[in-house]
């Protein structure tokens, strides 16, 4: 797919990859992320990327007055997406994250999925998921994408999640960083919470009950 | 200035700070930034110091030092020592007096700037003789708004309804977003999105049909379908705004959305020269 730039608003663009949650797509989303934070286009306040897209905020008044606005930044953009371009910061870190699976909504998930406790574990923490971003919460990593063994819906009312609670949605995993409320089935927990990049790549390591 | 009683919300807030929402940190910052712009200018300080954000009940505070202020943004009857004071002009005021907010009249977040005064010791409260402000009244035209890439989602009869009906803002609405509500908007198909970044000034369709538009205090990303986006220069009219009023939508284009801007903050730039003139003047004078 062809990548397509849209206006988001007055002052900023969205250069979208494609449709769908996939390590292909975001392995773009995430070099061209490095692309435009190693080679700024004139004007950008911020790059926020996220499952298949890159959104690049830019100043108006800077953008405006002398690059003919978002419409002269979309051919700026079109331009460096034809270069190719590789980074060794593209390759991220990998994080193994000790996790106490003792969460309150693990045996919700074992039942729902028509599984044990334990093999609900055992699917979770075999796999090394892509963080594909961070959002909803300053320092959220969307995580992914999980085993479809696993994959549940989100709760239909938010609960008081506490930080470190480890939680599913979807075909997504993700750590809450602070207490907040959410919607994710809580199936562990965490003392360590690394500052996660998006690109990273993560593991889950079981605690000996 | 040193907090007497607490006002229902009040804040320290800047220009949006940009550069750390892949971090999924969001920028923030005021609600009304022409406000906080503008009271900035009139007592001379840096477009990126942080002014006080009030809502009424607004708190009460006292100054500990001789300080020029300014308020701008709502009229909520500001006060010092208990005698009303003009908005949109800078006010020399002494160590120890106390301002307060009285009534709301108009607008919902008052912003107030303040800078210390070093070279001379204020004794009474003092009016400067020059108001910067907008003179006319706060303009009732509709806010106007770009199409959003899920514009085409929307049935045509409820991409009519929303540029022709009032949109009461809910009593739910917050610095986040502002909740609207309508009779229920339809769309043609329902479409999955994943989620991607929005900004301030985004409009989006909740599952029930509702608006939603985000504000100054939103998140870095969403999922819901973006229908509109607020354009930049009328954010801090839509800021002015809150739950009981109404609010209707215009469609605009890109060009006027970047020439409304650039106008707006060349209005800005040059309230800045001239204050920094005229502070520099009358320290002049002073002496």
């Amino acid at each position: 797919m062809i990548p397509q730039t849209y206006e988001l608003g007055d002052s900023a663009l969205t250069i979208e990859f494609g449709n769908e949650i996939s390590e292909e797509l975001h392995e773009e989303v995430i070099k061209r992320f490095y692309q435009f934070q190693s080679e700024p286009l004139p004007g950008t306040l911020d790059l926020i990327p996220a499952y298949a897209s890159l959104t690049i905020v830019f100043d108006l008044g800077q953008v405006a007055s002398r690059f003919q606005g978002l419409s002269g930044m979309k051919s700026l953009i079109e331009e460096k997406l034809a270069q190719p371009f590789t980074s060794p910061a593209m390759e991220g870190r990998l994080h193994e994250i000790p996790c106490d699976y003792s969460g309150p909504d693990l045996a919700a998930v074992a039942t729902a999925c028509g599984l044990s406790e334990k093999e609900v574990i055992a699917i979770h923490s075999e796999k090394i998921y892509t963080v594909f971003f961070l959002g909803f919460l300053p320092g959220f990593a969307y995580m992914g994408t999980t085993d479809e063994r696993i994959t549940v819906s989100r709760k239909d009312k938010p609960s008081s999640i506490q930080a470190g609670d480890i939680g599913l949605a979807g075909n997504q995993t993700g750590i809450y960083p602070s207490a907040s409320p959410g919607g994710w089935q809580i199936i562990g927990h965490t003392t360590a919470i690394p500052h996660f990049k998006a690109g990273d790549r993560v593991r889950f390591i079981p605690l000996e009950a | 200035m040193k907090l007497i009683k607490k006002g229902l919300l009040d804040s320290w807030q800047s220009l949006p700070i940009y550069g750390l929402q892949h971090e999924g940190i969001p920028p923030g910052g005021a609600m009304d930034t022409f406000s906080l712009q503008l009271a900035n200018a009139l007592v001379g300080n840096d477009v990126y110091d942080k002014a006080l954000e009030m809502h009424f009940p607004a708190g009460v505070y006292q100054f500990e030092k001789s300080t020029l202020i300014a308020i701008c943004g709502a009229d909520f009857t500001a006060c010092i020592d208990n005698v009303e004071v003009p908005m949109n002009q800078p006010i020399k005021v002494p160590p120890g007096a106390i301002i307060s907010c009285k009534k709301p009249v108009s607008g919902r977040r008052v912003y107030i700037a303040s800078k210390e005064i070093k070279d001379e010791q204020v004794s009474r409260v003092k009016i400067m003789p020059w108001s910067m402000g907008p003179e006319d009244a706060p303009s009732q035209d509709p806010i106007r708004i770009l199409c959003g890439r899920e514009w085409d989602h929307l049935k045509a009869c409820s991409q009519q309804l929303i540029l022709s009906k009032d949109f009461a803002i809910s009593a739910t609405s917050n610095r986040m977003g502002y909740q609207l509500v309508q009779e229920p908007l339809k769309t043609v198909a329902r479409t999955t999105m994943l989620s991607s970044a929005v900004t301030a000034g985004t409009i989006q369709l909740l599952p029930s049909g509702q608006l939603v538009v985000l504000m100054a205090a939103h998140q870095t990303t969403g999922g819901y379908p973006r229908i509109g986006h607020v354009i930049s220069a009328d954010l801090p009219r839509l800021a002015q705004m809150g739950p009981g009023d109404s609010v209707r939508f215009t469609l605009t284009d890109a060009v006027t959305a970047e020439y409304e801007w650039i106008l707006q903050q060349n209005y800005l730039q040059q309230v800045r020269n001239v204050c920094a003139l005229k502070l520099g003047q009358h320290r002049f004078d002073h002496r």
